[in-house]
């Protein structure tokens, strides 16, 4: 595999206004279509790399560098257009806008992005949906999914513009435990595909898909290894190896 | 309960100062207009009976004294009769004024002048007429002014006689004079107050020579006519204001429990009952009430003098008078308020009921429903900007209808005051119903009036002329004054039926009408000067000035002299030089407007004022509820708007959703408002105008002032919502997600 650097972070630390300091000096790269898990105790600013590298949050200080663009110095509008065009979002607890209605909280990013006719991004979206198992809710209000399916929905959304990167905070911790699989299936599904994704988990079996796991602690990286590619045949293997590790961090 | 209370206030701290400056804005306007349009009248009638002011007033131009004749009739109790000179002295810009004067002080509350001094009626002094001190000429004699005085029986706004008083050696001097015109006026009082005091004359064999002044129900109308007016436009303007203040509690009780569910469902899971949630909020808005209300107590003390000495000067008087609260107006609008904050505090609160901590906590905002008719993004072709504005602006049409509604009442309010003040601006005359005439000529025969006619043409050319008749008909018992135009001066506003075609025809004013239970197309018998009985149709009807008394107009007896003739110029502006430049004996030439020129004034000052106010007011009110909906969908959307910021909105494009979404409720409550103007505007325009005792209106206000208003309005709030939606660029999108 030939590893591309997709988003480099240096020297980047976060403050914030109570003087907290939770992340300090944290040097960082993100490579092309790989899956990276961060995780941590709780507390420990999993939730605010993952902001911070995404610019949902501003860092105190230090860089991200996104195509020889440092982000944190982009104006709002070429920000929003990075967000619409270049990432999706996951969340532990969806966010979705509740009066749309599933395909039109899937068609937003890409109505907004304007890069498809409008016709396009709604066949994009149907397909998404489709592939996600929800294509007879396309047009019921977001109210009514279960857990899973919101987070489902949370999915295309994400995906409608194709993003480079897919970031994923928690995105099973509100999840029954068959619905957290789908979910990660379906992540695997397109990181198998050539999609980039980072993932903060507190859950051992999310962690699993994994092939490279970023353990946070007191503000910095406390360790950080590459593993295989996940394959579901060797499941148990793959599981011992990667708790051993995770216990050897402290977790 | 009392950290409860403290925590809502504090919460809604905006809310709260708005409901309280409402309460205060709208009570005080209440209190101030009530009690001072109250003092007003109770004033004219303290007046009426200190100054022993009489049942009716009659006039007759006679040398003998007419006192005994009345004394002979019927219901007479008592009559005294004062003899007047009418003279002719020159006032500012050397026009012609008719004065009548009298020795007569005790009245009036002045010392008798000396015999080389004059005393004069106020209103002569508050025109600029004359001033102390000024010399005037009168038949050979030169008076000194030696101060004025007011009348409040004759310096009614509708009257304004031009008064004088002189001592008795003067005034004898004067009548002793070659050719002064003498009239007498007879203060009668009656043994019992007849329901229509025309009656009361029915056995004065004089009786068409008389002139009936006034009785009391006219004159004290004639007093309050300008006030009431006035005290009509801001009342409603009161309501309104408090109609806003309703709307903003519930619209921040229900907004506020919506944002507060998590609190009051952690109230509830303490063990606090439902009832006692309810009486935190009302507790906590009625305080704010009440801290308005009191407030606009303490201020009514003052501004209620100062509405009171407003209206006062709308009288003609300059005679400042103090005034006490009136603690009937007081309890009554607290109670009102109060009363009718608490219902709607109370059904507002409803809601609560239906909060269980369960629900409350299960999702942190309150459900969202989806709109009753589906409006889908990705099935119509709208820019994206705003078709997620439409959504969000039915998503909480709750918040934007109360917006609209207070928009649309306000703009109402606006574009009717403003279509009055337009109203009183152009069409005063017709208003009056007076018929637009330059000047009159009084002459006291034919030939003299063909000679000054030449004379005048001279001077300034003369764009039309025609003769007035004046004389009196005694129609069903009621003495009627009657005028005939020989051509009608400009187009008389005919109400219904059309004018006399012929002598047996007779058109009355529309008041008359009504007041005598006639109807068009009647026929009638009248008395006249030269008949006892003659038969004529009632062909229509017409507005007059005077609504308020009678008036009729017809073809009837034509071989009355003719003294008055009517003059219309080829251009306006030469008509003060006409007045100053013209001098002919015995011919007289008057402005007709200048009698009703200083009434108009004020009526157009006070008009203007009010259409300032109300327009102020539409600003400042619209101006802060665009800004208490904007601040406060943001503030409860925070979570959505970085939502919306993650998927890539730009701060920009999110604040024009929202001055999309506040113009959605612009429009619709302008729409409103032009809606209401269209079909209840004119109704109740002249409902107004009709209870000031003037004639109807039919003024169209210019398209231009719609405009005017509806972009004043849009700019001003597109200008608020920019400001209120500066908060979004601030908002991060890690903190809410
Ligand atoms: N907006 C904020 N202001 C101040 N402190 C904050 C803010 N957000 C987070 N923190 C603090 O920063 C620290 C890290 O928070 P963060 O959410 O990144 O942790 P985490 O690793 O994601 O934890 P968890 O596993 O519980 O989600 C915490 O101590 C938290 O209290
Ligand atoms: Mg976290």
């Amino acid at each position: 595999m030939t590893e591309k650097s997709i988003i480099q972070v240096k020297n980047l630390s976060k403050r914030y206004d109570n003087n907290n300091q939770i992340l300090e000096g944290i040097d960082l790269e993100i490579f092309e279509s790989t899956f990276t898990v961060i995780m941590g105790p709780s507390g420990a600013g999993k939730s605010t790399l993952l902001q911070n590298i995404s610019t949902m949050d501003q860092p105190t200080s230090g860089q991200v560098v996104f195509e020889a663009q440092d982000l944190t110095k982009l104006s709002d509008k070429a920000l929003s257009r990075f967000r619409r065009k270049e990432i999706g979002f996951i969340f532990q607890s969806f966010n979705l806008i509740e009066h749309l209605s599933v395909l039109e909280n899937v068609c937003l990013p890409g109505f907004l992005l304007k890069s498809k006719s409008k016709k396009q991004v709604i066949q994009r979206a149907k397909d998404l949906l489709t592939g996600l198992g929800l294509g007879d809710h396309a047009n019921q209000a977001i109210n009514h999914l279960s857990g899973g399916q919101k987070q489902r929905v949370a999915i295309a959304r994400s995906l409608i513009n194709q993003p480079k990167i897919l970031f994923a905070d928690e995105p099973t911790g509100a999840l029954d435990s068959t619905s957290g699989i789908e979910v990660l299936d379906n992540l695997t599904l397109n990181n198998q595909n050539g999609q980039t994704i980072v993932m903060v988990t507190h859950d051992l079996k999310a962690a699993l898909r994994a092939d490279r796991i970023l353990f946070i602690k007191d503000g910095q990286i406390y360790g950080d290894r590459i593993f295989t590619p996940y394959d579901a045949s060797q499941l148990k293997a793959r599981r011992s190896e990667v708790e051993a590790w995770l216990l050897e961090m402290g977790w | 309960m009392q950290k409860i209370v403290k925590s809502l206030i504090l919460g809604q701290k905006a809310f709260m100062v708005t409901i309280a400056i409402l309460t205060l804005l709208s009570s005080l306007t209440m209190i101030t207009v009530l009690t001072a349009y109250q003092a007003n009248v109770s004033q004219y009638q303290t007046a009426y009976r200190t100054h022993k002011l009489p049942d009716i007033l009659v006039k007759q131009d006679t040398q003998q004294d007419v006192a005994a004749d009345l004394k002979g009739l019927k219901n007479v109790k008592n009559v005294s009769s004062v003899p007047n000179i009418i003279t002719q002295v020159e006032g500012k810009d050397k026009q012609n004024i008719a004065l009548l004067l009298s020795d007569d002080t005790t009245r009036v509350n002045v010392q008798a002048p000396s015999d080389h001094e004059v005393i004069l009626a106020s209103y002569l002094e508050s025109t600029g007429n004359f001033k102390r001190g000024d010399t005037i000429h009168i038949g050979n004699k030169n008076l000194i002014v030696k101060g004025f005085y007011e009348d409040q029986l004759l310096g009614s706004p509708l009257f304004k006689y031009k008064q004088g008083i002189v001592s008795q050696t003067t005034f004898n001097t004067l009548v002793a004079q070659k050719g002064s015109q003498m009239t007498q006026m007879a203060f009668v009082d009656l043994v019992k107050k007849p329901k229509n005091a025309d009656n009361l004359l029915s056995d004065y064999h004089n009786r068409l020579k008389a002139d009936l002044i006034y009785d009391k129900a006219y004159i004290q109308k004639a007093y309050t006519m300008l006030p009431t007016i006035v005290a009509l436009v801001i009342i409603l303007a009161a309501i309104f204001l408090f109609g806003i203040c309703q709307f903003v509690i519930r619209f921040a009780l229900v907004s506020g429990i919506a944002k507060d569910r998590k609190k009051i469902a952690t109230f509830k899971t303490l063990g606090m009952s439902g009832r006692q949630v309810k009486l935190a909020y009302v507790s906590a808005f009625l305080l704010s009430n009440m801290a308005g209300l009191f407030v606009a107590i303490l201020a009514s003390f003052w501004t209620s003098n100062v509405a009171f000495i407003f209206f006062w000067h709308l009288n003609g008087f300059t005679s400042v008078k103090h005034i006490p609260l009136n603690i009937v107006v007081v309890l009554a609008i607290t109670l009102l308020m109060l009363g009718l904050s608490m219902i709607i505090i109370l059904l507002s609160l409803k809601e609560t009921g239906n909060i269980s901590p369960a629900s409350a906590f299960q999702d942190g905002q309150s459900k969202s429903k989806q709109g009753k008719f589906n409006f889908d993004l990705t099935k119509n072709s709208l820019p994206l900007q705003i078709g997620i504005a439409f959504k969000d602006y039915v998503q909480k049409i709750g918040h934007y209808m109360t917006f609209t509604l207070v928009i649309g009442l306000f703009v109402f309010l606006s574009l009717m005051i403003a279509t009055l003040n337009q109203g009183f601006k152009g069409h005063v005359d017709s208003l009056f119903g007076l018929p637009k005439v330059d000047v009159v000529m009084r002459t006291p025969d034919h030939t003299i009036r063909g000679e000054a006619l030449q004379q005048i043409n001279t001077l300034t050319s003369i764009k039309s002329s025609g003769y007035i008749q004046e004389t009196k008909i005694v129609l069903k018992d009621e003495v009627i004054p009657v005028h005939r135009y020989s051509t009608i001066p400009y187009e008389m506003k005919v109400l219904s039926g059309h004018t006399p075609k012929n002598q047996q025809e007779l058109l009355l004013s529309s008041n008359l009408i009504k007041t005598l239970k006639l109807k068009v197309g009647q026929k009638v018998h009248i008395k006249t000067q030269l008949s006892d009985n003659t038969e004529m149709t009632i062909v229509g009807t017409y507005q007059t000035i005077n609504n308020l008394g009678k008036e009729a107009y017809s073809l009837v007896d034509l071989d009355l002299p003719m003294n008055n003739t009517y003059i219309n110029l080829k251009s306006t502006d030469q008509k003060d030089k006409l007045l100053t430049g013209f001098h002919r004996d015995k011919v007289q030439l008057t402005d007709t407007s200048a009698s009703s020129k200083s009434l108009i004034t004020t009526i157009q000052t006070a008009v203007k004022l009010l259409a300032s106010i109300i327009s102020i007011l539409t600003l400042v009110i619209s101006g802060l509820f665009v800004y208490l909906v904007s601040y406060l969908t943001i503030e409860t959307e925070k979570r959505q708007l970085a939502l919306k910021k993650m998927l890539g909105f730009t701060n920009v494009q999110l604040k024009v959703q929202y001055l999309f979404r506040a113009g959605f409720a612009l429009a619709l409550g302008i729409g409103l408002s032009l809606i209401l103007d269209r079909f209840i505007g004119s109704f109740l325009l002249n409902g107004l105008v009709d209870l000031g005792g003037l004639t109807q209106f039919t003024v169209q206000l210019p398209l231009s002032y719609d405009i005017a208003i509806i972009l004043l309005l849009v700019v001003e709030s597109s200008l608020i919502v920019i400001s209120a939606s500066r908060r979004i660029t601030k908002i991060k999108i890690g903190y809410f997600l």
